[in-house]
C-alpha cells in the first residue's frame, strides 16, 4: 500500500495561515490503514488547529470528513458540499489525493497535510518498509520475490556490490542487502543457478524518469 | 442435595480455594478467625520478583471473593467441632459478635467518637487503633467491627455508647452475642497459614531490646504508603531515615537453637525485596545483606537476585552469620560476624537491622488439628503424607492443605495450592452443582433522556463538608435531568427501595448516584436498576465522597468540585446505551497436552469430577519424567510406582481417553469451544497380549529415550509404565511391516489417523527435558563413561532400570566421587535455577556414599539451595561425611576428560584447591523447556517466558492461567518444580478448567469492545495491540471481536485509525462530553 | 512534595495564587483510581482542581481526548496509570506514555506549553503519592498561569 506521515504540525500551520474555515479530509484506504490520514488522525488535526486559531485569538471553522478514497471521482465528488463551505482543503491523503481533490475543485487551493513516503508493507505494527518504487519493468520472479530496484540502495541488478558485511548493506548497516536476501532465497528455492544469469540493462525510461506515465488497459476503454 | 465445602482461613491460599470451589458450583462457606480476609498479603508493600504492589493484586480478589455468589464468608469465627467424614462433615462453627451489622458504611465517625485505643495488630503495633475498628481500609467486609476486650461497654457496667451514638447508618448493635452454627460439608480446606518468627528469644540479636532492630514484616509497613509512618521509613530511636541498613538471614531458620531446623523457603527473597525497596526509598542509603546461602528457587528469582546483587548492586552480600549485635549510644547496631568466604570475625555499623525471620505455624494450628483429627509435623504444619496426592492431601480423608498450613511458600505456591485443594475438595462433595442464574438485562427502549439524580449523604460523610441543598439544586437544572433525589445512604436497603421506586414512578430512563466510589459500591446500584427494569449499563456514579468530602475539607471548594462531578456525570449517562450480556454454550470436556506427573494428576481431577477428559501424549506411553525415577524425594516410592497408582485410577474410568503417540498439528476456537486436530502415530491396540513377538522381528535399533539414551531399543518396545503394551516409534519404525506379520492378536495397524476432539478447557503439561545437553560437554558428558547426570544414574539406580539397580559396568570400587551441582544451570545460556536439582543431587550423593562407604563424595555447589524439609537431607548428607565445597561461577571446576575425569577446583573455605581423579563425576542437571513446546505454544496463542518455558496469566495470583484464556499450564511446562508441586499444579489447573466446563454457558458481553464493520478498514491494528487474542478478521475482511476473550481494557479503540471499533460505555460520546462539559461547554463540537 | 508544592501555592511564590487550575485527570481504574480511592478513606488533603474520569485501563487514553481538554479551555490534564510493567491489561500504560510524549509534542507545535499535559504513574496504594501528584500538577500549572484558550475565569 501507498504509506505515508503527517508533515510537521508547524509546517501545517504555516500552509493554513490566513484560512478560517478549513475542510480537514481523511481518506479512508492507504492511509487510514498506514496511521497517518484516517479518522483519527483527522480528529487530532482539527483539534490542533482549532486550538492554534483560538490561541490566535480568532476562531477557526474546521469541518472535518473522511471519505473511502481520495484517488476515485465519485468519491472525492461526495465531498463537494463540505468543500464548497470551505475556504480551503487540508487533504490527508496521499499525493494522488490530493491532486484529484485539488483538480475536481479548481477555485479551492488544497493543501497536503501528508508526505507520501514510500509504497510497502509493514514489516511489525507501526513500521513500514518500503518494497516497490513502481518501476514498470518487474523482475521479482527472477530475484526471488525481493526487488533489488527498491532494496538495494545502489539498484543493482546483477547481484552485490561486494561491500555487503553479514548480510547488511554496506551504505546502511541497519539494512539487509538485498541480495543477500535474494541468495538465501534462492538458495531455499534450490534455484540459485538464477544467480548467474546476466540481466539486461534496465530501461529507465519506463521507471518514471520522462515524464508521467499512464496505464491503460485496452478492452475496457470502450469509445 | 446441594454440594458444600468449607475453607478454614481467609488468606491467599484460602482465598483461592473458595473462587475455585465456588466456581465449580460448590457452595463453600470460609471461615476466618480474624474480622477481615485476606491474611498476610494486605500487610505487604510489594511481591518479590515483580514488584507488583501487594494491595493493589489482592484487592480485586477479595471483591471477588466477597460478592461470589457461590461464597459465604465468616469472619470472626472458629471452627470448634468437626464430626462425620469425607463427603458428609457436620462443622460447628463459633462467630463471635461483631457488634456492628453488614449495614455499616465504612464512614469511620465511630472510630473518631471511641475513647479507646490499642496498638494495631495491622501495623504489627507501629501504630494505634480504636475499639471499634476497621483492620484496613481495603478490609472485606467493610464493616466495623468492636474489640471486645478493649470496649468499655462490657455487660454495661460502664454505658460507653459513644460510638453507635455517632453512627447515622445505626449500625452499631451491642445486643449482639456469640452464635454457634452448624454447617454440614463434603470437604474441608485447611488454609489458616503461618505466622512470623519471634526472635526475642535469640537474645544475641536484641529484638524488642534494642528499638532499631525490626523484622521484615514490620519493615513492610513502615515502608508502605498506606503505613503508620505514611512511607517514610524512619528507626524507632529518633524517627530519623537510616542510612545504613543490615538484613540478617535465616533468623530462626535453619538453625537448632530456636527448634526450626528446616529453611523457611521465601525468606531470602523477600529480604532481597525489601533490600531494594529501602534502596528506592532512598538511594543513598547503603544496604547490607548476611546470608548463608541465597535461596531463590523460582521463576525469575535468580534473575531478580542477580539484578539485585550485581546488576543494579543493590546490597552489599556478606556470607555469614551474625554471632551478636550490639547497641551503640547513638542508637546504632554493630554487627559482629564471621565472614566465612573471606575469613575472619569482623564488625559492622548500621543504623537499622532488619531480621529476616522464619515462618512457622499460625497459633491455635495445633488446636486445630485435634479438631480435625490430622497430623502434625515435629514443628506444628500439617502433613501431606500421601505422595500421589502431593502436598494437597492431609492425614485425613476429605481434608485437603492449602499454602502455608503446610509450611513456608511464597504467594505463587500457595495460590496454586489453594486452587489444588479445590480441585480435590469439589471432587469430595456431592449432589448438583449449581450455579447462579444468569441475570437478566432489561433492553428498554432508551431513547429518551430522563435522568435522575440520586445524592447520597453518607450519613454525614458527604453531607457535612458539601451542601446537599444546594447540590441538589444544581443538579436540578443540568441537561436531560428531570428528577433528583437525596439519601441518608444511598446503599442501604432503604436507599435502594427508594431509589428503585423513583425510577419506576418517574420512569427515568438514565441514573446518576452521587455518592462513593464505584469500585465497590457500582454493583449495588446497577441492581438497582436492574430491579426497576432499567438497563444496569445506563448509570454513571460521582464519587463525591472519596474525592471530594474526604479529601476537601474546605466546603465551598468541595461543593463546587462535587457540583462539576455531579454535571460530569449527567454529561456521560445522557449517552450511555444499554448494553447486552449474552451467553455461549460451553463444551464439558477437557483435553489434557502431556501425560507426565502434572498432566495425569491433572486428568484425574477432571476424571474424578465427572468430566470426560482426553490425554494427548506425544510419547507412546505416560509417566513423563517422574517414571524414570528410581525414587521420589522425600518418600522411598519409586517414580513407576507413583506413575501407577494414578494410571489405575484413571484407567478405570470410562470418562478417560488416552491418545497416546499424538501430536497437536492445530488448535482453533476460544474459552468454552475450543477445537483440536491432532495426528495419531497409536499403531498398537489394546488387543495386545504382550507376547512380545513383534520384538523380536523389529529391524530397527535407536537409542533408548527412556534410558536417557544409555541403551538402545527396538522401534517397538514397551515400558514400565502405562499403557500396558506395546508401542511402536513411529519415528523410527520403516514400516517394514514384519511386525504386523507375527502379532497373532492382530494389534498392529501401521496407519497414522486424524483426530479432531472439542473441549471446553485445555491443560498444558508439556513438562521439560532433563538436562541441557549443549551446557553439559564442557564437563565431558557424553565423553567419559564415569560422567553421568542424576538423570541417568536415576535409570542406573532403578530396579527395574536397565542394570536392574547395579552400577558395575559404569564404576567399580570407587576412590573419588563427585557430584556437581548446578552443571547446566544459572550460567551459559541457562540463566534460571531450577529448583529441584540440589535436592536430586543431594539425593545422588546419599545414595552413593551408602553404596561406596569407602570412598569420598564431594559435593561441589555454587549456592545450596535446599529449600524447607530438603534442608534436612542435606544436614543428612553433610552426616554421611560427605564433603562439600563451594564454587563460584567465575572460577568454575575444571574437568578434563581422559580414562577418568580429573577434575579442579578451588575450595574457599579451605583455602585450597582440590584436584582429584575421579571414579565418577554426577552432574545434577535441570529442566529445560520441552522440544517442540515453542511450535505448540504458538498453535495454543499463548506466550512463553525469557526462559521458554510457558508465560502465566499472572506470576503470583494466576500461576496456572496461561495468557489465552481457557488454557491452563500445570507443572514443569510453567516452570522446572518437583514432584509434589507437580502434582499441586495438575490439581490446580484442572480446578481452573472445571470452573468453565462445569457450566452449560459463559456470559460474555457488557462494556467489552464493538467493531463498527461499516468503518472498518481491515488494517489489522487492533488485532495487532489486542493484548488478549480477543480480534480476529471475518470472512469479510473486517475485524469482529470475541466478545468471550474480551477483557474490555479499550487499548484497541485508542488505536483504531478509522475509529471502527469502539469500548461499550467508554465511547468516544461518552467520554468527551465530560470533558466538555467540565471546561465550559462545547464550543465547537466536532 | 506534596507538602511543599502546598506551601508554594500558600506563599504564591512565582504564581497568582488566587489562579484556580482547571485539571482533568485520566485514571485508570484499578491503579490510579483505587489510589484516589484510598487517599479518599485516608483523609488525605490535596488541592481540589482536578476532576478526574475514570477510564478501564491508561491505554484506553487518546491525544485526541488530551487535546480536546486543551482546546476547550482546561489548564492542565494528567493522564494517571498503573507503574511501569504492572499494568493489569499488560502494557496499557506504556501506550498512555507514548501518546502523552505525542500529546506534548503536538501542544508544543502550536505553542501551547507541553507541561499542561502530563503522565504519571503509581500503585493503588500510593494514595500519599496521588495526593502529591495532584497537589504537583497544580501548583506546576498555577506557575504557568491559565490556559491561553481559558475563559480565565475559574469556576
Amino acid at each position: 500500500m501507498i504509506v505515508g506521515e503527517r508533515k510537521s504540525v508547524t509546517e501545517i500551520l504555516e500552509m493554513t495561515k490566513g484560512y478560517d474555515r478549513i475542510f480537514v479530509a481523511g481518506c479512508g484506504t492507504c492511509v487510514t490503514v498506514c496511521l497517518a490520514g484516517g479518522e483519527k488522525e483527522v480528529s487530532v488535526l482539527s483539534s490542533l488547529l482549532k486550538i492554534n486559531g483560538k490561541k490566535q485569538g480568532h476562531e477557526v471553522k474546521v469541518v472535518e470528513g473522511t471519505i473511502e478514497r481520495q484517488c476515485e471521482r465519485e468519491w472525492v465528488g461526495e465531498m463537494k458540499d463540505k468543500v464548497r463551505d470551505a475556504e480551503a482543503v487540508l487533504s490527508m491523503a496521499c499525493g494522488i489525493g490530493v491532486q484529484l481533490v485539488a483538480e475536481m475543485y479548481p477555485e479551492k487551493p488544497v493543501l497536503p497535510a501528508l508526505n507520501t513516503t514510500l509504497m510497502g508493507f509493514p514489516t511489525q505494527h507501526a513500521i513500514w518498509l518500503e518494497n516497490c518504487r513502481a518501476c514498470g519493468d518487474c523482475i521479482l520472479h527472477l530475484t526471488g520475490g525481493i526487488c533489488p530496484v527498491t532494496r538495494c540502495a545502489k539498484q543493482l541488478m546483477n547481484g552485490p556490490c561486494g561491500g555487503s558485511q553479514n548480510g547488511k548493506c554496506e551504505v546502511d548497516s541497519q539494512t539487509d542487502c538485498a541480495w543477500a536476501l535474494i541468495y538465501y532465497k534462492l538458495k531455499a528455492m534450490d534455484r540459485l543457478d538464477w544467480m548467474s544469469k546476466i540481466q539486461p540493462p534496465k530501461r529507465w525510461d519506463i521507471a518514471g524518469h520522462s515524464g508521467p506515465r499512464k496505464t491503460v488497459k485496452e478492452e475496457e476503454v470502450v469509445p | 442435595m446441594s454440594r458444600t465445602a468449607m475453607v478454614i482461613g481467609g488468606g491467599i491460599a484460602g482465598m483461592q480455594a473458595a473462587i475455585n470451589i465456588a466456581n465449580q458450583g460448590v457452595r463453600v462457606t470460609v471461615v476466618e478467625r480474624s474480622p477481615s480476609i485476606g491474611g498476610n498479603m494486605p500487610r505487604l508493600d510489594k511481591t518479590f520478583p515483580t514488584m507488583d504492589c501487594s494491595m493493589c493484586i489482592l484487592a480485586p480478589r477479595m471483591l471477588e471473593v466477597a460478592r461470589h455468589p457461590m461464597v459465604t464468608i465468616m469472619t470472626n469465627s472458629e471452627v470448634r467441632r468437626v464430626s462425620g467424614q469425607a463427603g458428609s462433615f457436620t462443622v460447628d462453627v463459633l462467630q463471635k459478635a461483631r457488634m456492628v451489622r453488614d449495614t455499616c458504611t465504612a464512614c469511620g465517625d465511630c472510630t473518631k467518637a471511641c475513647p479507646v485505643a490499642a496498638p494495631n495488630e495491622f501495623d504489627l503495633g507501629l501504630s494505634t487503633r480504636k475499639a471499634i475498628y476497621q483492620p484496613f481500609p481495603q478490609a472485606v467486609p467493610q464493616a466495623y467491627v468492636i474489640d471486645k476486650d478493649l470496649c468499655l461497654n462490657k455487660g454495661h457496667l460502664i454505658a460507653c455508647e459513644r460510638c453507635s451514638e455517632a453512627c447515622n447508618a445505626k449500625s452499631v448493635d451491642f445486643s449482639m452475642r456469640d452464635e454457634t452454627v452448624r454447617l454440614e460439608v463434603g470437604a474441608i480446606v485447611v488454609a489458616t497459614g503461618a505466622t512470623t518468627f519471634d526472635p526475642t528469644a535469640l537474645e544475641e540479636f536484641g529484638y524488642r531490646r534494642f528499638p532499631n532492630v525490626v523484622t521484615t514484616l514490620e519493615l513492610e509497613r513502615l515502608i508502605n504508603a498506606a503505613g503508620p509512618t505514611r512511607g517514610r521509613l524512619v528507626r524507632m530511636s529518633d524517627m530519623e531515615e537510616p542510612k545504613r541498613v543490615a538484613f540478617i538471614n535465616c533468623v530462626g531458620s535453619r538453625d537448632h537453637k530456636s527448634g526450626q531446623e528446616y529453611c523457611s523457603r521465601i525468606c531470602c527473597m523477600y529480604g532481597m525485596k525489601d533490600a531494594l525497596l529501602v534502596k528506592e526509598h532512598d538511594p543513598s542509603t547503603e544496604v547490607t545483606i548476611f546470608y548463608i546461602d541465597i535461596r531463590a528457587p523460582g521463576k525469575g528469582y535468580e534473575e531478580f537476585y542477580r539484578r539485585i546483587r550485581f546488576e543494579d548492586k543493590v546490597a552489599e552480600f556478606i556470607r555469614g552469620r551474625p554471632a551478636e549485635i550490639a547497641e551503640n549510644e547513638d542508637g546504632s547496631l554493630t554487627i559482629t560476624y564471621e565472614d566465612t568466604n573471606e575469613g575472619g570475625i569482623k564488625a559492622k555499623t548500621f543504623d537499622m537491622v532488619v531480621l529476616n525471620v522464619a515462618l512457622v505455624p499460625s497459633n491455635d494450628t495445633g488446636e486445630l488439628a485435634k479438631i480435625l483429627g490430622l497430623e502434625t509435623d515435629k514443628w506444628g504444619f500439617l502433613k501431606a503424607p500421601r505422595v500421589s496426592g502431593g502436598p494437597l492431601d492431609s492425614s485425613g480423608g476429605g481434608l485437603y492443605l492449602a499454602g502455608m498450613v503446610a509450611g513456608p511458600m511464597d504467594i505463587t505456591d500457595s495460590t496454586y495450592r489453594g486452587i489444588g485443594a479445590a480441585a480435590r475438595a469439589a471432587g469430595e462433595t456431592e449432589g448438583d452443582r449449581s450455579f447462579p442464574e444468569p441475570p437478566i438485562y432489561p433492553t428498554l427502549s432508551t431513547d429518551e433522556i430522563r435522568t435522575g439524580i440520586f445524592i447520597c449523604h453518607c450519613g454525614k460523610n458527604i453531607a457535612s463538608v458539601v451542601d446537599i441543598k444546594e447540590l441538589l439544586e444544581y443538579s436540578k437544572e443540568l441537561p436531560g435531568v428531570v428528577y433528583v433525589e437525596e439519601n441518608m445512604f444511598s446503599c442501604s436497603e432503604e436507599g435502594q427501595r427508594s431509589m428503585v421506586k423513583s425510577i419506576t414512578e418517574k420512569g427515568l430512563t438514565r441514573v446518576v448516584v452521587a455518592a462513593c466510589t464505584p469500585r465497590t459500591h457500582e454493583a449495588t446500584f446497577q441492581e438497582a436498576l436492574r430491579e426497576a427494569g432499567l438497563n444496569p449499563f445506563l448509570l454513571d456514579m460521582a464519587n463525591i465522597r472519596n474525592q471530594c468530602s474526604w479529601v476537601h475539607p474546605d466546603g465551598p471548594a468541595a461543593l463546587s468540585k462535587a457540583k462539576d462531578l455531579v454535571m460530569m456525570s449527567a454529561a456521560r449517562a445522557a449517552n450511555l446505551s444499554a448494553l447486552d450480556v449474552t451467553t455461549v454454550g460451553v463444551v464439558p470436556r477437557a483435553v489434557v497436552i502431556g501425560g507426565g506427573i502434572a498432566g495425569l494428576s491433572a486428568a484425574r481431577e477432571f476424571v474424578s469430577n465427572g468430566f470426560e477428559t482426553h490425554l494427548i501424549e506425544r510419547k507412546p506411553y505416560v509417566g513423563g519424567n517422574v517414571a524414570k525415577f528410581s525414587s521420589v524425594y522425600p518418600q522411598e516410592t519409586s517414580g513407576g510406582e507413583l506413575i501407577s497408582e494414578i494410571t489405575c485410577e484413571l484407567s478405570e474410568s470410562d470418562k478417560f481417553h488416552l491418545h497416546a503417540s499424538t501430536a497437536i498439528d492445530n488448535v482453533g476456537g476460544y474459552v468454552g469451544n475450543f477445537t483440536l486436530t491432532a495426528t495419531s502415530n497409536e499403531f498398537v491396540s489394546d488387543r495386545c497380549n504382550l507376547c512380545g513377538e513383534c520384538v523380536k522381528v523389529c529391524p530397527v535399533k535407536v537409542a533408548d529415550e527412556f534410558e536417557e539414551g544409555m541403551f538402545s531399543r527396538r522401534a517397538v518396545y514397551r515400558k514400565d509404565t502405562y499403557p500396558p503394551r506395546y508401542y511402536i516409534d513411529a519415528e523410527a519404525c520403516t514400516k517394514c511391516g514384519e511386525c504386523v506379520k507375527v502379532c497373532k492378536p492382530g494389534a498392529i495397524d501401521l496407519s497414522s489417523k486424524d483426530i479432531e476432539l472439542e473441549s471446553g478447557a485445555i491443560v498444558v503439561a508439556t513438562g521439560f527435558e532433563a538436562g541441557d545437553k549443549e551446557q553439559l560437554r564442557r564437563w565431558g558428558h557424553r565423553k567419559s563413561k564415569a560422567v553421568l547426570t542424576t538423570a541417568e544414574l536415576e535409570r542406573l539406580l532403578s530396579g527395574t532400570g536397565p542394570t536392574r539397580g547395579k552400577l558395575d559396568s559404569f564404576v567399580a570400587d570407587p576412590k573419588n566421587i563427585a557430584v556437581l551441582l548446578c552443571a547446566d544451570m544459572r550460567w551459559g545460556r541457562n540463566g534460571y535455577c531450577s529448583r529441584f536439582c540440589c535436592a536430586s543431587g543431594l539425593k545422588s550423593a546419599r545414595e552413593l556414599k551408602q553404596r561406596y562407604p569407602a570412598a569420598n563424595v564431594y559435593v561441589l555447589y555454587e549456592s545450596m539451595r535446599t529449600t524447607w524439609t530438603q534442608e534436612l537431607l542435606y544436614e543428612e548428607v553433610q552426616g554421611l561425611g560427605v564433603r562439600f565445597v563451594a564454587y563460584s561461577f567465575e572460577d568454575m571446576p575444571k574437568i578434563t576428560t581422559g580414562d577418568k575425569p580429573r577434575l579442579v577446583v578451588k575450595d574457599p573455605l579451605m583455602r585450597s584447591t582440590l584436584d582429584l581423579t575421579l571414579d565418577l563425576l554426577v552432574l545434577s542437571v535441570g529442566g529445560i523447556p520441552s522440544h517442540g513446546s515453542e511450535e505448540l505454544m504458538r498453535a495454543l496463542r499463548i506466550s512463553s517466558s525469557p526462559e521458554g518455558f510457558i508465560q502465566e496469566a499472572h506470576v503470583k495470583l494466576a500461576p496456572v492461567d496461561a495468557t489465552n484464556s481457557g488454557i491452563f499450564i500445570a507443572g514443569a511446562a510453567q516452570f522446572p518444580r518437583d514432584v509434589g508441586d507437580s502434582v499441586a499444579q495438575g490439581c490446580a489447573a484442572a480446578a481452573r478448567g472445571m470452573a468453565i466446563i462445569s457450566r452449560e454457558f459463559i456470559e460474555v458481553g457488557g462494556v467489552v469492545a464493538r467493531v463498527l464493520s461499516e468503518r472498518c478498514a481491515g488494517c489489522m491494528t487492533c488485532l495487532r495491540t489486542c493484548p488478549y487474542d480477543a480480534i480476529f478478521i471475518d470472512r469479510e475482511g473486517l475485524a469482529e471481536v470475541n466478545m468471550a476473550k474480551c477483557r474490555g481494557c479499550g487499548i484497541c479503540t485508542a488505536e483504531c485509525p478509522a475509529k471502527a471499533i469502539v469500548l461499550r460505555s467508554y465511547e468516544d460520546d461518552q467520554i468527551i462530553p465530560m470533558v466538555d462539559a467540565l471546561i465550559g461547554g462545547a464550543t465547537n463540537g466536532g | 512534595m506534596a507538602a511543599e508544592a502546598v506551601a508554594a501555592v500558600k506563599k504564591g511564590t512565582e504564581a497568582d495564587a488566587s489562579f484556580q487550575p482547571r485539571i482533568v485527570a485520566f485514571c485508570c481504574n484499578f491503579c490510579a483510581y483505587a489510589a484516589a480511592d484510598l487517599a479518599g478513606s485516608m483523609r488525605l488533603n490535596y488541592p481540589p482542581n482536578a476532576r478526574v474520569i475514570r477510564l478501564p485501563c491508561s491505554g484506553k487514553i487518546e491525544i485526541l481526548y488530551l487535546l480536546r481538554a486543551i482546546e476547550d479551555g482546561a489548564d492542565g490534564v494528567m493522564v494517571m496509570g498503573c507503574l511501569d510493567g504492572d499494568c493489569h491489561f499488560l502494557n496499557g500504560n506504556y501506550r498512555a506514555k507514548k501518546r502523552v510524549a505525542a500529546a506534548k509534542k503536538l501542544l508544543e507545535e502550536v505553542g501551547i506549553e507541553p507541561e499542561r499535559v502530563e503522565m504519571y504513574n503509581l500503585s493503588s496504594a500510593m494514595a500519599s503519592k496521588f495526593a502529591e501528584m495532584i497537589a504537583d500538577m497544580t501548583e506546576k500549572v498555577r506557575r504557568l498561569g491559565p490556559s491561553p484558550l481559558g475563559t480565565g475565569v475559574a469556576k
